[in-house]
């Protein structure tokens, strides 16, 4: 009896940890019998290279069949129309051309960063695995040298020439692609068309600017004058002041104004890389003086019912519903998901209901930064990487390295000719396949059923994201988003497992702290106007250290 | 389960020494075999996987494997204790805990008891069925609804604009998360929990009623001096197993309910291990957390079991 007491009470809170723990616990055993880096290297060694040249477009890659586990992100836009990334034609016809079966394995949407720790902690490691790899916990030189995935300098020069080829063609994918040292460790998404990485920031509603008179905003006091009149001048026209001029899915789209300062803040849906740069030199926004000014326009708006009374608490369901509601002024959101989502279910029902793209504010410098990290970044952080458990790398590196060639790029990006898409003057061009669905479906989920969305292992076609941007409001987006300044964005730089660690440990405290006093300050809440203590209290969780060691990565990623 | 078993073989036995032990295992091995499958259960699921606390004192890393992972000592604790938040967490985490003993502890003895006063079976069924029902509600669901009902423009301040007053945003003020996040656990489980209690209540014996009636003792009377005397092993035990779980927070409802401006109140243990731990994946440091917690409760079910003896002369063990 009184040992079970103690069992229970001290068992039952463990056993769940304890369970993820000791399976892993195989892992050790089953590591050692896996390929190492060198004996792959050794094996690829003694074939001849200039065969392996010839050979390597040559499909089906493989004659005897062969399956391979994929662990992947499932894309919520693929979603919508298949259960499985194995049903979208361009993974059928992959899997069809190079002859290699591909068993896909996927996280439950929105639970991907725990799946994958789960996953990995299971022991239970797939042939290959698509992942944030740029984001990944730990950061991406760790899975090297935890021995997860396989060193791929080698790998992709004896056996990905198409991949080669896209290094050669684009200097910035082939620095952002690597570590510090040169290590590449994955078969990345490729963005390297800058003209189709501004596809994100705010957008507002065109109908009630007409009808207020009121120009598109270029300034924050522009941006005053128009959210102040979407507030008292009842541009929804119910006879109530019900209007949020700006709505915000949790802290994140009140973050953005920081741009107007000069400064950025670490966003819940952006890149984990809580700093910014000004040329050179590594920022932290809650250290600089301007953002207490920052912090005060804010509050002033929030104050004045400028901004959702409920922002800290809404989310993307909410939000939507404020912006069919009619009540939503201002939000911020991305071409297709944001201004293409909202148009096309909103105006069959409301016909005067319009939306248009705002430039990024400019603030007191007069200069509007685009602070999307997208913007600068050829390499946004997503791919495909091999792990030590694959025993058949040769044929896995192939068959990344067809996504990456001009045949492979055409089925990735616009699917089979002739049913998707059709060349017109040596252009893809989607068909009515994609444009006149016999059900009725829209064009942005057609492609998406089709064809492999953005962000997926391979290189971005601009046509893609071009004709997938049909609505006038859309395409003049791009070019409205696109005219900033991105000199505040990070590149895509890299720390080792070392740096990682220490940082994660310190960030962890300082964006908690940082967020809770910045939505804190802005509702006007008691005991959190000091911002000298507020900062003493930021270098007493070592936020000097982290800025230092994201100083020395943007130093190494500048000297690469 | 196995400790109704234990006892009544050993009263079979009278008594107790190495001799009779081995009698009694031969009179009764069936029974004994029937006790296998238990201590299995305990030995594979619970003593077993013991071993794997050890990462609470190592730099786990899965790849590694556990015996692979180098040892730090105590450098996790050293992490948590000394971690900023430290004493918020313990203390949102101790006091949420504590209003929902003091508030939600009583909620469902109250429940049966008014239930099991209620004269007419048709009514009294139906009451019952609609007290369990939220129970078997997704907890998804629940907080759905609770952020839409307490939003600025819910059906809560829809109701207080209505009467005149100005309506707030409930989930960004601190001051009422413990209220919402306490109410909203009685609501969901009162009627689920008031289960056992009316087990309880059905095998009080009706002569004792009758007896109080003969005497003279009115409804109130009956309910103090005998219904609530006779629930009170039941409702120590339950007051014991509730208390052993006075470091534990479910960390969904509150990763669904809680966004920064209440952290001050809303931030408890299992939502900061879930934010360091599980997306952070820091095993080690989780292993921790979770062996420190263990070792708090069984400290807090020591103690209270041994008050409840002395206060009631019932206990666990």
């Amino acid at each position: 009896m009184r040992n079970k007491g103690f069992i229970s009470a001290v068992s039952f809170p463990l056993c769940l940890l304890i369970a993820a723990a000791c399976s892993s616990g195989q892992s050790l055993g089953s590591a050692s019998e896996q390929p190492t880096v060198e004996t792959v290297q050794k094996a690829e060694d003694a074939q001849s290279p200039a065969t392996e040249k010839e050979d390597a477009g040559k499909l089906p890659i493989v004659t005897e069949p062969l399956k391979l586990t994929y662990w992947s992100i499932f894309p919520s836009k693929n979603a919508e129309t298949r259960k499985n990334l194995g049903e979208v034609t361009a993974y059928v016809e992959l899997e069809k051309r190079t002859g290699i079966d591909i068993e896909w394995l996927h996280p439950p949407i929105g639970q991907e960063k725990e799946q994958f720790n789960l996953m990995i902690a299971s022991g239970d490691i797939p042939d290959m695995i698509y992942f944030d790899w740029m984001n990944a916990p730990g950061g991406p030189s760790k899975y090297i040298d935890d021995g997860l995935t396989l060193r791929l300098n080698d790998i992709i020069s004896q056996y990905a020439p198409n991949l080669q080829a896209v290094f050669d063609e684009y200097p910035q994918v082939n620095t952002q692609a690597r570590l510090d040292d040169g290590t590449l460790f994955m078969f990345p998404f490729v963005k390297p068309d800058p003209s189709i990485r501004t596809y994100n920031g705010p957008i507002a509603r065109k109908d009630w600017l007409d009808k207020l008179n009121i120009d598109l905003p270029v300034t924050m006091d522009d941006w005053y004058v128009m959210l102040k009149a979407f507030k008292e001048q009842d541009p929804n026209g119910n006879g109530e002041s019900d209007e949020i001029p700006f709505s915000s899915i949790k802290l994140d789209s009140v973050k953005w104004f920081a741009g107007a300062w000069g400064m950025k803040i670490r966003m819940d849906t952006q890149s984990t890389n809580p700093f910014y740069r000004v040329g050179d030199e590594v920022h932290f926004a809650p250290l600089e003086e301007d953002y207490e000014e920052y912090m005060a326009v804010m509050r002033q708006w929030y104050s004045e019912g400028l901004i959702d009374p409920d922002f800290a608490a809404t989310d993307g369901t909410r939000q939507n519903a404020l912006i069919s509601d009619n009540k939503a002024g201002v939000f911020w959101g991305g071409a297709s998901g944001g201004l293409g989502k909202f148009l096309n279910s909103i105006q069959p029902i409301q016909p005067e209901f319009n939306l248009t793209a705002v430039q990024y504010p400019a603030g007191k410098a007069g200069i509007n930064y685009n602070t999307h990290p997208d913007t600068v970044n050829s390499i946004p952080g997503t791919g495909s990487v091999i792990t030590t458990a694959n025993k058949h790398v040769e044929e896995t590196a192939r068959l990344f390295d067809y996504m990456y060639s001009k045949e492979g790029q055409l089925l990735m990006n616009f699917g089979i000719e002739g049913v998707t898409y059709n060349m017109v003057d040596g252009e893809p061009v989607y068909s009515d396949a994609i444009f006149n669905d016999p059900d009725g479906r829209s064009p942005d989920i057609m492609v998406a059923s089709h064809t492999t969305t953005p962000e997926e292992t391979s290189v971005y076609a601009s046509g893609y994201y071009t004709q997938m941007l049909f609505l006038p409001q859309q395409k003049e987006a791009l070019q409205i988003w696109g005219n900033g300044d991105f000199s505040l964005n990070m590149p895509p730089i890299t720390y080792t497992s070392e740096e990682s660690q220490a940082l994660a440990a310190i960030m962890n405290e300082v964006n908690t702290y940082v967020d809770e006093m910045f939505v804190r300050y802005i509702l006007g809440q008691s005991g959190v106007d000091d911002f000298e203590a507020f900062r003493a209290n930021l270098r007493s969780m070592k936020i000097e250290e982290a800025l230092q060691t994201a100083q020395n990565a943007l130093d190494r990623y500048n000297a690469r | 389960m196995s400790d109704s078993v234990v006892p009544s073989v050993s009263k079979h036995a009278g008594g107790r020494g190495g001799g009779r032990l081995l009698r009694d295992l031969r009179k009764n091995k069936f029974i004994y075999m029937m006790l296998i499958p238990i201590a299995l259960y305990y030995l594979v699921f619970h003593y077993y996987p013991m071993y794997g606390a050890q990462i609470a004192f190592r730099d786990f890393s899965p790849l590694k494997g556990i015996w692979g992972s180098a040892w730090v000592g105590f450098k996790h604790f050293s992490d948590f204790f000394s971690s900023y938040y430290f004493y918020r967490l313990l203390r949102n985490t101790v006091l949420i805990n504590l209003y929902d003993i003091i508030f939600g502890f009583p909620a469902p003895i109250i429940m049966a008891i008014l239930i099991n006063e209620i004269g007419h079976p048709l009514f009294k069924r139906t009451v019952q069925t609609i007290t369990y029902l939220p129970h078997f509600i997704s907890l998804v669901v629940v907080c759905g609804l609770l952020t839409d009902f307490l939003a600025s423009d819910g059906v809560i301040n829809n109701a207080i604009e209505f009467f005149g007053g100005k309506p707030t945003s409930f989930l960004m003020n601190p001051e009422a998360f413990r209220t919402i996040y306490v109410g909203s656990e009685i609501w969901q489980s009162m009627g689920w929990n008031s289960i056992v209690y009316l087990a309880a209540l059905v095998s009080i014996p009706s002569e004792l009623y009758e007896a109080a009636r003969i005497d003279g003792a009115g409804k109130m009377r009956e309910i103090w001096s005998i219904t609530i005397p006779c629930l009170i092993p039941t409702i120590v035990i339950m007051l014991i197993m509730r208390v052993g779980k006075i470091m534990t927070v479910g960390a969904e409802k509150i990763i669904l309910l809680y966004n920064p401006s209440i952290y001050e109140t809303a931030d408890v243990i299992s939502s900061f291990v879930y934010r360091k731990g599980v997306l952070e994946a820091s095993f080690s440091f989780t292993a921790a957390v979770g062996l420190f917690n263990s070792i708090i409760s069984f400290a807090m079910v020591a103690s209270v079991n041994k008050l409840c003896n002395k206060l009631t002369q019932s206990s666990l063990w």
